[in-house]
């Protein structure tokens, strides 16, 4: 009886560890065959480079995601590249590759400097349909801009100043970058809107160079500059949340901060009030819509040249 | 089941279990290495690639600054490169770097494409309309190495990351492999023991058994065994020798019992022969009478024939002195003498210290009345009869001659086969009161066994002696 009873527990031990065992193996088997790879060769699916203005940029990451959800309901796959950090010279030079990588399509910012103008016309000699978002070479051989009415977007920053303001207003502003075309549209236009109000005066204009550090220093030195300053605009994504991060190490509660989209805690400062109000563009929207248009020209050829997406006020 | 069932399953099983261990345990190590040489493989291959686009690129630098012929043979003769972009192609790709060999693909397609124009351009010598080509060719080589190193790197952490689960997951392999290795031989100690004890077991358990049935404990019972085991058939087999032997011991009993009811029946018969009181009373008065009427001589003889009788009618079962058989004796000769006169002779050798012995009554008056009857009758004169009586500190002897007629070697040996009850040879049944001589030896048989003897020493015409060996108690 003892025996049997031995017997029995020891098949039992010996059946968990072989269970063991055997799962383990399987398992490694699992793990060995990822390492081979799914049995791809060829690309089957339309091949489109995507390359951003800052690769870890959250407002561009928007835009990727839009794009990918897109893109894998219309048959295509997307390589997204782009800078480091902030710099036009490699973002000419990654379309230069992009290019000779010979993809389907092309999206790409646009950038008013002649040697991309070039480029872009290269492509377009090598049957690449090359598509701008977020800014446009409107003079370039792209096929569509898809992005925000930027000349629009400064108006309406404007117009929510002047709603605001009642009384002598120093105004400072803090602008991602002066070579961006989408940047200086809207300041040209802000400033044209609130050249109407006597009682507002532009004080100062800062680069952040679409870096928040950089828009929190600059906060801070403009702040030390000019004391009087009682609202600040920030012109990129990450501008205003750097603006406040610049006042909150001053300790200053007195400034107003505007500001535009809406990314990473944008929201949380918002209802806080350290945000008064942002204008806030669809990036996901712009990147399923250039997907959209490189489906179109794909099948019909024929695309509407300019889109322009809507923004929106958001306030607390 | 059967044992036989149980090792032929058994045993394969267990061969079984370990060779899928040993092929898993091979498989995985091959697979393992298998895998890593496909990655090594592929980041060659981008280091080659990344190797033959530089060559070409100092080629022509080379050939723009000394516009030696031998070095442009040497950049048309671009198999090597040819080769490994054909081998880029037909590279298995992880899915998750797709994107990026292709665009690594097309990226060397362009530059090989520039490399042809440029080429042509350098041959015929068209002055400065290759600047621009040389300047892009260069920038791809540039792309072509940033993305080979890209792409090394992408490989090798794709491989790193899910080597060091793979590795994980092999220690954890080995792991139980190791613990499994041990329950496993536990298990088979434990199955080798088992079975073999499954076929010593009822071997010794049988063996045991058939000694206490061989030492006579017919009581034992047997194991029982399923009728699937072999030893069902063994055990069954020594059960029926069992019963067998109980049932021929219980005949064997039984007939001993009859025999010695039968014995002890015809000894009953034979003591109810006479009624005793009625014998004894009248002697009694037929001595008296003798007596008064003045025959005292006859008076004694009738006294001595009254004692005859008394001791003819005693208890046969119980043994008496050697010294009551001999007075008997005596008394049966004085009477016989009464008779025969002076036909007759009896002498008496007798030590004294042998008269204690016991000895079954009436065992020497039978034997002289056999004589008697057969050995003296025919003799006119000079029948002696010898009565010599001696012994040592085992046995007593007795000896009866006579000088008589002697028996033939029939009659001699037919009555040393006193072993056999009912075997009355006829002459013998005629005789007078007498219960015979094989009737003395049976009885002697019977009371001593093995110890007493019983010889018989005759010649026809000269005379027979009957040598008793009695054991002393």
């Amino acid at each position: 009886m003892v025996r049997r009873i031995c017997t029995i527990v020891l098949i039992a031990i010996v059946a968990v560890f072989l269970t063991r065992f055997v799962a383990s193996v399987v398992q490694t088997d699992n793990y060995i065959s990822q390492l081979d790879g799914t049995y791809n060769n060829q690309l089957d699916q339309k091949h489109i480079i995507f390359i951003a203005q800052q690769v870890d940029n959250p407002f561009w990451k928007q835009m990727e995601q839009g794009a990918n959800d897109s893109a894998k309901k219309l048959n295509m796959d997307i390589q997204y590249i782009g800078p480091s950090t902030n710099n036009i010279q490699e973002q000419i030079l990654l379309l230069q590759k992009a290019i000779a990588s010979t993809p389907d399509a092309i999206i790409a910012q646009g950038i008013p400097d002649p040697h991309y103008i070039d480029l872009i016309a290269h492509a377009s000699a090598k049957q690449i349909p090359i598509v701008t978002v977020d800014m446009d070479s409107p003079e370039s051989d792209r096929i569509a801009y898809i992005g925000t009415d930027h000349q629009l977007a400064g108006q309406q920053m404007g117009e929510l100043i002047l709603q605001q303001v009642s009384d002598y207003t120093e105004i400072g502003v803090i602008i991602g970058s002066e070579q961006a075309s989408n940047q200086t549209m809207r300041l040209e236009a802000f400033q044209e809107k609130v050249s109407a109000q006597p009682l507002i005066n532009i004080v100062d204009i800062r680069s952040s160079n679409i870096s928040k550090l950089e828009a929190a220093k600059q906060t801070v030195d403009m702040m030390k500059k000019n004391p009087n300053i009682n609202i600040i605009v920030g012109f990129s994504g990450l501008d205003a949340i750097g603006i406040v991060e610049g006042l909150q190490s001053m300790e200053n509660n007195n400034v107003t901060v505007y500001g535009f989209d809406n990314l990473s805690n944008t929201e949380q400062l918002l209802s806080q009030g350290l945000i008064k109000a942002s204008i806030v563009q669809q990036p996901a929207q712009i990147g399923i819509q250039a997907i959209e248009t490189l489906n179109q020209y794909f099948q019909h050829g024929n695309v509407q040249n300019k889109q322009y997406i809507k923004t929106t006020i958001v306030t607390k | 089941m059967s044992t036989r069932k149980i090792l032929l399953i058994a045993f394969p099983l267990l061969l079984l279990l370990n060779s899928i261990i040993s092929y898993a345990l091979f498989q995985s190590s091959y697979r393992i290495n298998e895998s890593y040489n496909t990655m090594l493989t592929r980041v060659l291959l981008y280091q080659q690639v990344d190797e033959q686009v530089q060559r070409h690129v100092t080629l022509i630098s080379q050939y723009i600054d000394q516009k030696d012929s031998s070095l442009l043979l040497q950049l048309y003769n671009n198999e090597p490169l040819i080769l490994l972009q054909d081998q880029l192609q037909l590279q298995i790709v992880d899915s998750k770097l797709l994107l990026e060999v292709t665009s690594y693909r097309n990226l060397l397609q362009s530059f090989m494409n520039n490399e042809q124009t440029l080429l042509t351009m350098l041959e015929q010598e068209d002055s400065l309309a290759y600047a621009d080509f040389y300047n892009e060719i260069k920038q791809l080589s540039t792309f072509i190495s940033d993305e080979s190193y890209n792409l090394i790197s992408k490989e090798l952490s794709v491989y790193t990351g899910l080597y060091q689960t793979i590795m994980l997951e092999i220690t954890r392999m080995k792991q139980s492999g190791i613990y499994l290795i041990i329950a496993f031989t536990m298990l088979s100690l434990l199955l080798a023991y088992w079975i073999s004890s499954l076929i010593t077991r009822p071997i010794k358990q049988l063996v045991t058994v058939a000694e206490k049935i061989s030492h006579g404990e017919l009581t034992t019972t047997l194991p029982s065994y399923s009728t699937n085991s072999e030893f069902f058939i063994l055990s069954d087999a020594l059960e029926q020798m069992k019963i067998n032997l109980q049932k021929i011991m219980d005949s064997d009993k039984e007939a001993v019992q009859k025999d010695k009811q039968l014995r002890e029946f015809e000894i009953a018969v034979l003591q109810n022969q006479i009624n005793p009181h009625f014998l004894f009373n009248s002697l009694n008065v037929l001595s008296k009478l003798a007596l008064i009427e003045g025959a005292e001589q006859t008076s004694d003889l009738i006294v001595t024939m009254s004692n005859l009788l008394r001791y003819h009618l005693r208890q046969m079962d119980k043994p008496v002195p050697l010294r009551d058989e001999v007075k008997h004796a005596e008394d049966y000769f004085h009477i016989q003498q009464t008779r025969f006169r002076d036909r007759i002779q009896f002498i008496m050798d007798i030590d004294d210290e042998e008269l204690t012995t016991h000895v079954p009554v009436l065992t020497l008056q039978p034997i002289l009345e056999n004589i008697f009857m057969h050995g003296i009758e025919g003799m006119e004169t000079g029948a002696t009869i010898t009565l010599h009586i001696y012994g040592d500190n085992t046995y007593t002897w007795i000896e009866i001659s006579d000088n008589g007629a002697g028996m033939d070697e029939n009659t001699r040996l037919s009555l040393l086969n006193y072993d056999s009850p009912s075997n009355m040879s006829p002459k013998q049944s005629e005789g007078s009161t007498g219960i015979g001589s094989r009737n003395v030896f049976r009885r002697l048989q019977l009371l001593y066994d093995q110890q007493h003897a019983v010889d018989i020493d005759s010649t026809i015409g000269v005379g027979t002696t009957i040598k008793l060996r009695i054991p002393k108690q």
